[in-house]
C-alpha cells in the first residue's frame, strides 16, 4: 500500500488559513542531505529541480523534521487549536 | 480579559489528566487546555497500558475504561531475513482485574479519562492551543492562548504538552532534542473480526497479546517492531531512532515495506482492513535531571519531561506519565497549602517523583540507552539467535555437533567472540 493510500484513512481538520510549519527555504539551498524528505512519515517534503517543496496538510505532527533538519530551517509549531491531525483510534 | 485559576494544566493526555483529576478531587480549581478536537485526538502509543497501580486513581477502572484487551500473552521475536525466533510468555492469571497490562486506543482511552477528571470538577477546554507562558518577576503566572480569552492566569501551570512541548522550550528548561535522542514511531490500525484475532494468536475470547520484534525486519536500523491486539483490530508498527534513519538515508516507508513483507508478519495482516495510519515521536532519557522539570510557577510531566522507559520487554510511557501526574498533583497541593508557588516551593516535585519510584527506575536503567545504541543488537544478535535456534533444531546428515560447536558456528560472521563478551557485561550492567 502506498503512502497516499494510507494517509487517506487518517482524519485531518486542515487549517485553511495558516501553516503550522514554516520552512526557511533559503537555508535549504545548501543542504545536500535533506533528511526531512525521507524521514517525514507523511511525505510532506519534496524536491523539485533542487528546490524544496513543503505541504503541511497531511502532517501528523510528530516533529521529526524539526529534529533532523541540520540547518534549523524548519520552524515547527503546533497547528492552531482544533486543527491538524485528529486520530480516531490513535 | 484575563481569568485566574488555581492551576492550569496544558494537555489532556494521561499525565495532564491525572494531575487535573487529583487536584479537582482535592477541591482545587483546575483548568485543562487541550489543543485537539477532543482529548486523545493527537495521541498515539504502541498499544499497551501497564495498569498496575492505576486502580489507586480510578478504583474500578477495568469496569468503566474503554479497555481493548487485557494482555495474557507476551512475545519478543527476533527476525532475520526469513527466520524468526520467539520468546512466548502466557499467563492466564493476567486476565484477572486489575490486570498487569491491557491494550487501549488512545483517542478512546484519553477521552474517557478526561471525562473522569471533568466529573470530578476539572474544567476541560478543547481546541485551545497554549501558545506561550506568561511571566512576572521571572515566575510563570499563566498562559497565552489563541482564543478570545487571551490570557489565562494561574498560581501554577503544569506542562503536559507532550514530546514536542513548546512550553518546556519556552521556559528554557530543555535543550534541543538531537536525532539520537528520539524515536519515530509509526503504526497502522488494521481491522479484523475478534474471532479471527483470537484464532490467529490462539487467545481465549477477550484476551490480548503484545509482541515486540527485533531484527532485520527493520533493515538493521536501530529500533524495533510491535504488534498489539485490540478488540477488533491490530496495532502494527515500529519505532526507529531518528539518527539511524538519517544515517541509512531511509524513511519509515521503506522500513514499513520490509517489515510487513516479512514471512512472519505478512500472513497476519493479509485479510485485515486498513483503518488508520499514525505517527508519533518517542523521547529517550539517558539521564533524568529532576531540576529541569520545574521552575517558579511551572511543573513538567509525562512525555514533556521525557519520562519514557523501555527495557526491551516493557515499553512504558503512559505509566510514567500517570506517576509524574500524581507527583505534580501532590506538589501543587503542598504549594497550595503554603500559598507558595516559587521555584523553591516546587522543588518538592523531585521528592514526590522519588516517592513514586520514578527517579530510582530511571537511575536503575540509566545504562540502557547506551546499550540500545549498540548496532549489533539490531542485526548481529537477531542473526545469532535465529542461527543458534536453527542449528539446535535442524537435523543434518552425519555426525552431531555439540552445543559449543553450534554456538561457534552460529556466531560466525554475526558476532565476534570478544564483542559477545563485552556486550554480555554491558547488558548485565544495563538491566540492573
Amino acid at each position: 500500500m502506498i503512502l497516499a493510500e494510507k494517509l487517506l484513512k487518517t482524519r485531518y481538520v486542515v487549517d485553511p488559513h495558516s501553516a503550522h510549519i514554516l520552512v526557511e527555504r533559503s537555508l535549504c539551498a545548501n543542504c545536500k542531505e535533506s533528511p526531512c524528505i525521507y524521514v517525514c512519515p507523511a511525505g510532506c517534503y519534496h524536491k523539485e529541480e533542487d528546490k524544496l517543496l513543503f505541504s503541511y496538510q497531511s502532517c501528523m505532527e510528530c516533529g521529526s523534521c524539526r529534529i533532523v533538519c541540520p540547518s534549523g530551517a524548519v520552524n515547527w509549531n503546533y497547528p492552531r487549536g482544533g486543527f491538524g491531525v485528529s486520530y480516531r483510534f490513535g | 480579559m484575563s481569568r485566574k485559576f488555581q492551576c492550569i494544566v496544558v494537555g489532556a493526555g494521561p499525565a495532564g489528566t491525572t494531575t487535573a483529576l487529583l487536584l479537582a478531587r482535592a477541591g482545587i480549581e483546575v483548568l485543562v487546555v487541550e489543543r485537539g478536537l477532543y482529548p486523545g485526538s493527537k495521541n498515539v502509543f504502541g498499544g499497551a497500558f501497564h495498569c498496575r497501580g492505576f486502580s489507586e486513581i480510578v478504583p474500578d477502572f477495568w469496569q468503566q475504561a474503554p479497555i481493548e484487551r487485557p494482555i495474557t500473552r507476551w512475545m519478543v521475536s527476533f527476525l532475520t531475513h526469513e527466520r524468526s525466533f520467539s520468546l512466548d510468555l502466557r499467563c492466564a492469571s493476567h486476565l484477572e482485574p486489575p490486570y498487569h497490562a491491557c491494550t487501549v486506543l488512545r483517542s478512546k482511552f484519553d477521552s474517557w479519562y478526561a471525562k473522569v477528571a471533568a466529573e470530578a470538577g476539572a474544567v476541560i477546554l478543547c481546541e485551545t492551543l497554549a501558545e506561550d507562558l506568561l511571566r512576572e518577576n521571572g515566575r510563570v503566572v499563566g498562559i497565552r492562548v489563541a482564543r478570545d480569552q487571551g490570557e489565562l492566569l494561574a498560581d501554577v501551570v503544569v506542562a503536559a504538552d507532550g514530546v514536542n512541548s513548546q512550553l518546556v522550550r519556552k521556559a528554557g528548561l530543555r535543550r534541543n532534542t538531537e536525532p539520537q535522542d528520539a524515536f519515530l514511531g509509526v503504526k497502522q490500525i488494521l481491522e479484523l473480526p475478534p474471532e479471527a484475532i483470537e484464532k490467529t494468536f490462539t487467545l481465549r475470547p477477550g484476551e490480548g497479546m503484545a509482541q515486540t520484534f527485533l531484527g532485520s525486519a527493520a533493515l538493521g536500523i536501530e529500533g524495533g517492531g510491535f504488534l498489539y491486539t485490540n478488540r477488533e483490530s491490530l496495532s502494527l508498527g515500529f519505532v526507529t531512532r531518528l539518527s539511524s534513519l538519517v544515517e541509512h538515508k531511509t524513511g519509515p516507508e521503506d522500513v514499513w515495506m520490509t517489515f510487513t513483507r516479512h514471512p512472519m508478519i505478512r500472513p497476519l495482516i493479509q485479510d485485515a482492513l486498513y483503518r488508520e495510519y499514525c505517527a508519533h515521536l518517542i523521547p529517550e532519557t539517558s539521564a533524568l535531571t529532576v531540576d529541569r522539570l520545574y521552575t517558579g510557577g511551572l511543573l513538567v510531566v509525562g512525555d514533556a519531561a521525557d519520562l519514557v522507559l523501555s527495557t526491551g520487554f516493557r515499553h512504558e510511557g503512559a505509566n510514567y506519565a500517570i506517576l509524574s501526574g500524581i507527583a505534580a498533583a501532590e506538589t501543587v497541593k503542598a504549594a497550595h497549602r503554603k500559598k507558595d508557588f516559587s521555584k523553591t516551593a516546587l522543588k518538592a516535585y523531585g521528592g514526590f517523583l522519588a516517592e513514586r519510584g520514578v527517579v530510582s527506575d530511571f537511575r536503575r536503567f540509566r545504562h540502557l540507552p547506551s546499550l540500545f545504541r549498540n548496532k549489533r543488537l539490531y542485526q548481529g544478535y537477531p542473526e545469532l539467535v535465529c542461527s543458534l535456534a536453527e542449528n539446535l533444531f535442524r537435523g543434518d546428515a552425519g555426525r552431531k555437533e555439540g552445543f559449543r560447536g553450534i554456538l561457534k558456528k552460529s556466531a560466525k560472521g554475526n558476532i565476534r567472540g570478544k564483542d559477545l563478551f563485552k556486550d554480555a557485561l554491558a547488558a548485565l550492567r544495563a538491566f540492573g
